[in-house]
């Protein structure tokens, strides 16, 4: 009590300071505590609401692009692609619909003008022209041509949407005399060229020359310098403004996106859920919506494309589509959006992974893996470990006056343990790969990876049993030894159904811990994203898998994703163990069965 | 009944066998890894290996291939620290909170909450390293080469992942505290805080470094989490700028980090090195769990 | 008393130890068959511990050492199997301690263990039991339940009547009412009074009205400073609570000390 004493007489010391200074002294202490413990629970919670979101705007997001689309570089392509093909489905800007194709009705609401003015056909978007610094006189006049009455006129014929606001063309006085160069966005491409004949009569000395491309590769020439404007069909990304932090970006005009057929397909209307899918590749017979039954060849477009990326973002993206009917009060729109986004979710949890860059594909196979690991790796290790615990507890102790060698052989099995559970798990892998991996000949598999496992979770599942068994009341031991039960059927009957819920607590500690473990499997488990046939196999668990979208593939959207998932199994295992400890509590009360 | 006792007496060696496994394994572990790690050991030679800030792995040029950790040591170190720093005064005062001031709803909601994050897998710390935490410290620091992954990064992630495993054990050893002495405390006048700082802290202060020191080993032995922040970047860590502060923006490998990236490829002394970082990472860590074990030994608080 | 009373358990000279402290010394005494035998004396004298060398109970003690020799009809303990020896010597509990199971499986554990399975014949054993142990009546509709779920004195009825579920010879009862209330204990003793036409009864007990009450015989412990437990005086019940021999019996009995 000595160390007590002295704490006290320091405290009844302190009793005689200034009463007030003491309580100030223990409001400021509290409130640095109050905001620590703030702090901390901010940063905890921020962890999991983060991800919540993240993985949410990737469920609501973009689904990955089958990678059976055939790719087009031009709208002209698309379209030509399409007349020719009587089971084609391709997507082109309105300026070059001419009757060749069909052009579908989305939610039965068709393309037109019209319907984009109303806000009906949302699927349109802004054309650009991009200068890098303020234009100069020369280039300031050609967009004051594009942008005035005359030039909209032009962009209107031509098939594309004029701004709301223009005026009349004001010609400089004096005639300019330069070679302007445009380039970018095919969709902005045959427009430039009729807008460049009409300037041409105006100042008729300045040669134009518009160069196609994408709309990628215009806001970069424009940005370096290379061209003297620079045309866009879609947004400017913020990357893109800051790296050329001189961008100058203007308005011309607004073009919609015509989903297109074949003129003989018996099909004139989608839902944006069925284009959708038939673009991810879940749809791949006109049958399924409705038509003849013909396999349906899916045209897009390059990445770098203006046009393809306003479509991917409408279309495959659920996230505009839930926001523009949330705008016009349209509960269709909304509705498809939020059901296919749950859909989203279930085709994530049950596709198989595709290799490449960008992660596309699910992680089924990676669950699949995950749980075989588990079950692998408990089979081993919980009756090890159990066994073990049981030896611990049971037959330990009753050494006690026995040899002096027994004795050293528990204390040094209890060293043992304690090692291991404080061992990196790193070490764990290193050392799977030395004797599973190499020595032992069983190669990148998931047999390897198991026993590694197991050697991992045997301390955790050691300990949690030790403590379940301490638990169960030495009577039930003696009630059973005194009814002529041998030791085994003591410990069977009696010792561990009692201690039961605890062991389970610790074998699903266990579970976590493998669900969890990345470095012991990385190494030893190969990571084939492929479902292994047999223990010999490669594999992938969702942590590997984690690993890999963001290490290799780039892909931190579906990375999110399978985070969400790895975090929600979390949850289950802790709400189990939870579950449990109650149990455990009132079995000691004599409440349960 | 002969065969009762047969069974008996066979389960019992059963269990023996399988209690004297995890003895098999310790003793593995040490042979295997110690046996690949001798050839790097007998090539570069100890000091060599421990001294030099050189890490340059030649594959077809072994004779030019130079294999110093001296380098990973000091970022193992670095993170570390930095994680203590950041996450030991939060975790200690959070447990403190939680054990001594927070009002019940909150410890009811926090608690949980703790143990879940106990349980995420560390790449998940990584990705939303990578991911929100590399972004927002290149765009905080102007400074030159800034990147965002570096030591900043990996002592903020690994900080949080400490976070729970400190404020458990912390709390934990905080309310195993006797109602008595507090209650004697208080009874003589003191307030809470003092009798916070006076009694229960030193009451519960084996628990405490304990908690820390368990800590520190987790950190040392984390491993892809730092691999996705770090960089892994095999130079020898050095400050940006003039300001020596700027060393937390430079990018490193742990001794975790450079056994995982090299060890599905490596081969010959190359190999060898990779498990002789992990023998030296072992014994790092043994160190620190030994010290855990010896000051929760001597400082615990004998009444 | 009847004429004839055989000698069911003997005790020779013996001693125990727990690593260098001497627990009891040299215990002479001859326990009959069908009869009650009750161990009183001062708490700490060694009772306990004397009655749990009939099954072999201190065998768990690590450090628990024995000298001298106890038979069991004529056979010496020490030399049979421990388990074989339990199955026929039955042990009752200070407190109750059914395992966490069914009242069914409570009572059926002995004779399982024994490798019956047959489901008919462990009902009837259970029935008898639980009839023998006067708990039938009460629990008859509920054998599902857990015998956790029991009272107090209910629970000690069962952890008897899983003890008769093995048929022993002996039943040794480590003070099996201190913890019941009166009511609960007077069922009790009844019930030893009834099972004695069947059964060997050794008793532990600090309450004397009870001793006297339910044995035939009383064994009476003793020890000093040095705590060692020595046998005082054995004899007819009648006769050690009226006209002990002893003055140390005489003392206790008469409440000078204890």
């Amino acid at each position: 009590m000595g160390v007590v004493d002295a704490v006290l007489s320091k405290t009844k010391a302190a009793t005689s300071t200034n009463l007030r200074q003491r309580h100030w002294i223990q409001n400021v202490a509290f409130g640095v505590l109050w905001l620590t413990g703030g702090v901390v629970i901010v940063v905890l919670f921020f962890v999991i609401i983060y991800l919540l979101l993240q993985s949410g705007k990737f469920f609501v997001g973009t689904e990955n692009v089958l990678e059976a689309v055939t790719l087009e570089s031009s709208n002209e392509a698309v379209r030509d692609f399409v007349a020719a093909n009587p089971a084609a489905i391709g997507y082109i800007s309105f300026g070059y619909l001419d009757g060749t194709t069909k052009a579908l009705a989305l939610n039965q609401t068709a393309p037109s003008v019209a319907n984009i003015a109303n806000d009906t056909y949302p699927l349109a978007r802004t054309l650009y022209m991009i200068t890098n610094g303020e234009p100069s006189s020369e280039v300031q006049a050609w967009l004051d041509f594009v942008r005035s009455a005359e030039g909209q006129q032009l962009l209107t014929d031509a098939g594309y949407i004029a701004l709301s606001e223009s005026s009349e063309f004001q010609p400089l006085t004096q005639g300019i005399n330069s070679e302007l160069t445009l380039a970018g966005s095919t969709t902005v491409e045959p427009l430039a060229e009729q807008l460049a004949a009409a300037f041409a009569r105006y100042y008729p000395n300045v040669t134009i020359t518009v160069e196609g491309g994408d709309s990628t590769a215009g806001i970069k020439a424009a940005g370096k310098g290379s061209v003297d404007v620079g045309m866009s069909s879609r947004d400017i990304r913020e990357v893109e403004l800051v790296r050329y932090k001189e961008l100058r970006v203007f308005d011309i005009g607004y073009d919609g996106i015509a989903v297109i057929v074949h003129p003989t397909l018996q099909i004139s209307s989608l839902t944006y859920n069925q284009l959708r899918d038939i673009y991810n590749g879940y749809i791949d017979n006109w049958a399924d919506v409705g038509g003849p039954d013909a396999e349906i060849v899916v045209v897009g477009r390059e990445s770098g494309s203006g046009t393809s990326e306003s479509f991917e973002s409408w279309v495959m993206s659920k996230e505009r589509l839930i926001q523009k009917g949330w705008e016009t009060g349209n509960a269709t729109m909304v509705a498809q959006g939020i059901g296919a986004s749950f859909k989203a979710v279930w085709r994530f949890l049950t596709a198989e992974p595709l290799p490449g860059m960008g992660g596309k594909g699910g992680i089924s196979t990676t669950i699949v893996t995950t749980v075989y690991m588990v079950v692998l790796t408990l089979l081993i290790a919980t009756p090890l470990g159990v066994g073990a615990a049981v030896y611990l507890v049971e037959y330990a102790g009753e050494m006690g006056s026995q040899s002096r060698w027994m004795r050293r052989t528990v204390e040094t099995i209890r060293f043992a343990v304690e090692t291991l559970a404080g061992v990196p798990s790193i070490i764990f892998g290193l050392f799977g790969f030395a004797l599973f991996v190499t020595v032992m000949h069983l190669g990148l598999s998931l047999l390897s990876g198991a026993l590694a496992g197991a050697c991992l979770i045997l301390p955790v599942i050691i300990r949690t049993t030790e403590e379940a068994l301490l638990t169960v009341p030495r009577a039930y031991r003696e009630g059973s030894l005194a009814l002529g039960a041998t030791k085994w059927q003591t410990n069977w009957q009696v010792v561990l159904p009692t201690a039961m819920p605890g062991i389970v607590t610790g074998v699903i500690l266990g579970v976590g811990r493998i669900v969890s473990e990345t470095a012991v499997f990385y190494v030893t488990l190969g990571g084939s994203i492929h479902l292994p046939e047999s223990v010999m196999d490669q594999g992938r668990t969702m942590v590997l898998h984690l690993y890999s979208l963001m290490m290799d593939a780039n892909a931190p959207a579906p990375a999110m994703g399978t985070a969400m998932v790895l975090v929600v199994t979390i949850i289950a295992i802790n709400l189990a163990i939870n579950y449990l400890s109650t149990r455990i509590t009132a079995r000691m009360q004599g409440k349960a069965r | 009944m002969k065969l009762t006792r047969t069974v008996d007496r066979t389960i019992r060696y059963l269990l023996l066998g399988s209690a004297l496994l995890s003895v098999f394994i310790v003793v593995l572990i040490a042979i295997f890894t110690l046996i690949e790690a001798l050839p790097a050991f007998r090539e570069i030679g100890l000091v060599d290996f421990l001294l030099n800030p050189v890490w340059h792995p030649l594959p077809d040029d072994p004779a030019n291939s130079e294999f110093g950790i001296l380098g990973m040591i000091y970022a193992s170190i670095i993170v570390t620290a930095g994680a203590i720093i950041l996450g030991v005064p939060l975790g200690i005062g959070c447990a403190v909170f939680l054990a001594e001031i927070a009002p019940e709803a909150i410890h009811k909601l926090v608690r949980p909450a703790v143990e879940l994050l106990a349980g995420i897998p560390s790449v998940v710390y990584g990705l939303v390293g990578m991911v929100w935490l590399v972004p927002l410290i290149r765009d905080l620091f102007q400074v030159p080469d800034n990147q965002g992954f570096g030591f900043l990064a990996s002592s903020i992630v690994l900080a949080v992942m400490i976070l729970p495993t400190i404020i458990n054990i912390a709390e934990d050893a905080i309310r195993a505290v006797p109602e008595s002495y507090r209650e004697g405390a208080l009874a003589l006048g003191s307030t809470h805080w003092q009798t916070i700082v006076n009694v229960i802290f030193p009451a519960a202060r084996s628990g405490i470094v304990a908690a820390v020191i368990l800590g520190i080993g987790r950190a040392l032995g984390e491993t892809m989490a730092m691999v996705m922040v770090i960089g892994n970047s095999t130079e020898f860590p050095v400050p940006l700028t003039a300001n020596p502060l700027t060393i937390f923006l430079a990018r490193g490998r742990t001794l975790t980090g450079n056994v995982v990236m090299g060890l599905n490829y490596a081969a010959g002394v190359h190999r060898s090195a990779l498990f002789a970082t992990g023998v030296v990472l072992f014994l790092m860590i043994m160190l620190v769990n030994g010290m855990a074990r010896v000051i929760v030994k001597r400082w615990s608080y004998k009444g | 008393m009847t004429a004839v009373e055989t000698t069911r358990l003997e005790v020779q000279d013996y001693s125990l130890y727990y690593g260098s402290f001497k627990a009891l010394d040299r215990v002479n005494v001859k326990i009959p068959s069908q009869q009650v035998t009750a161990i009183i004396g001062p708490s700490g004298c060694g009772k306990s511990t004397f009655l749990r060398t009939f099954n072999r109970m201190n065998d768990l003690i690590p450090s628990a050492r024995t000298e001298g020799k106890v038979w069991l009809d004529g056979v010496d303990i020490f030399n049979m199997d421990a388990v074989d020896l339990r199955r026929q010597v039955g042990m009752v509990f200070q407190r109750p301690n059914p395992f966490p199971k069914s009242i069914f499986d409570n009572v059926a554990y002995g004779p399982r263990m024994n490798g019956l399975r047959d489901k008919t014949k462990l009902g009837e054993i259970v029935e008898r039991s639980l009839r023998d142990a006067a708990l039938w009546d009460e629990v008859k509709d509920d054998l599902g339940k857990s015998g956790l779920a029991l009272s107090g004195g209910q629970q000690q009825r069962l952890c008897i009547a899983r003890a008769l579920a093995v048929a022993p010879e002996v039943i040794l009862m480590d003070e099996p009412a201190s913890a019941l209330d009166p009511i609960a204990t007077l069922r009790i003793e009844e019930l030893i009074r009834e099972l004695k036409k069947q059964y060997t009864i050794v008793i532990v007990t600090h309450n004397m009205q009870q001793a006297a009450r339910v044995s035939d015989y009383t064994a009476f412990f003793y020890t000093d400073e040095s705590r060692t437990g020595i046998l005082v005086e054995f004899g007819n019940t009648k006769k050690i609570f009226t006209n002990p021999e002893d003055k140390r019996t005489e003392d206790y009995i008469t409440g000078r000390f204890g």
